[in-house]
């Protein structure tokens, strides 16, 4: 999915997006810009898998806690200009989220896993033994 | 500085996008921070070729792109670049002769 920004008084910005939505791929003259902190849940045969995209994030600023059937995260990122150093430009935002995600279904807490490698938070939240599909074996009349 | 040609080949499916940065100025270097998550080390590329430095990352689902036009000032030989935590930060230092210098008056 993209995401961009959208600004309705930019008017050349808006004609380069309808133009670059008619355009195939890899021949887009602007490219999009992602919002940061991107959070996405996946609904996998054995498990729940949540994905965030928390570049610069220090482990120590994450914190994760799980429940029956939620996920708690929290995370901060500060930005800062070093000492002795102007800024030219700042897109890099600070960011804070606090975000309670509800899951469809009971989960098994005690293996859940989370890794954050490369700025990506990646948590395997596998479903409970209760509501796993199980094989029905059918007798024969 | 290295001009190696960069491959062309990206499959369509992927989208590209331009990762986010800061742009730090000091006496005697500029410095580009980048927002990259999901990048690893193998899959950067940053090449300098014609006063232009250009960014390009790959993650499984995407495509970061981006060129910036570098100043005359920039020692392009002694450029530097660091990632950790999906984080990017090339180090550019200036010239020694356009880097600020304090001339000492004699009383």
């Amino acid at each position: 999915m993209l995401i961009h920004r959208f600004n309705p008084n930019d008017h050349f910005r808006t004609m380069d997006m309808l133009f670059d939505a008619i355009m195939p791929n890899g021949r887009r003259a602007t490219n999009f810009v992602r919002k940061p902190a991107r959070l996405t849940l996946a609904d996998e045969e054995q498990a729940f898998i949540l994905r965030a995209e928390l570049p610069g994030l220090d482990p120590e600023a994450l914190e994760l806690s799980v429940g029956d059937d939620w996920i708690e995260l929290t995370a901060k990122r500060e930005t800062a200009v070093p000492e002795g150093y102007t800024a030219l430009r700042r897109e890099r935002g600070a960011y804070e989220l606090q975000r309670r995600i509800n899951l469809p279904k009971r989960i098994d807490q005690g293996a859940v896993e989370a890794q954050l490698r490369d700025g990506v938070l990646r948590v395997s939240l596998p479903k409970h033994a209760s509501v796993q599909p199980r094989q029905i074996t059918i007798k024969a009349a | 500085m290295s001009t190696q040609t960069s491959p062309q080949s990206t499959p369509a499916s992927k989208t590209v996008v331009h990762p986010l940065v800061d742009v730090l100025e000091s006496d005697s270097e500029f410095l580009l921070v980048a927002d990259l998550p999901g990048v690893n080390k193998d899959a950067l590329g940053i090449t300098v070729n014609g006063g232009q430095l250009e960014l390009e990352a790959e993650t499984e689902t995407l495509d970061y792109r981006r060129s910036f036009a570098l100043g005359d000032d920039v020692d392009l030989d002694a450029v530097e670049a660091k990632l950790e935590f999906g984080v990017l930060e090339v180090h550019l230092p200036k010239r020694a002769e356009a880097q600020v210098r304090k001339v000492p008056i004699k009383g």
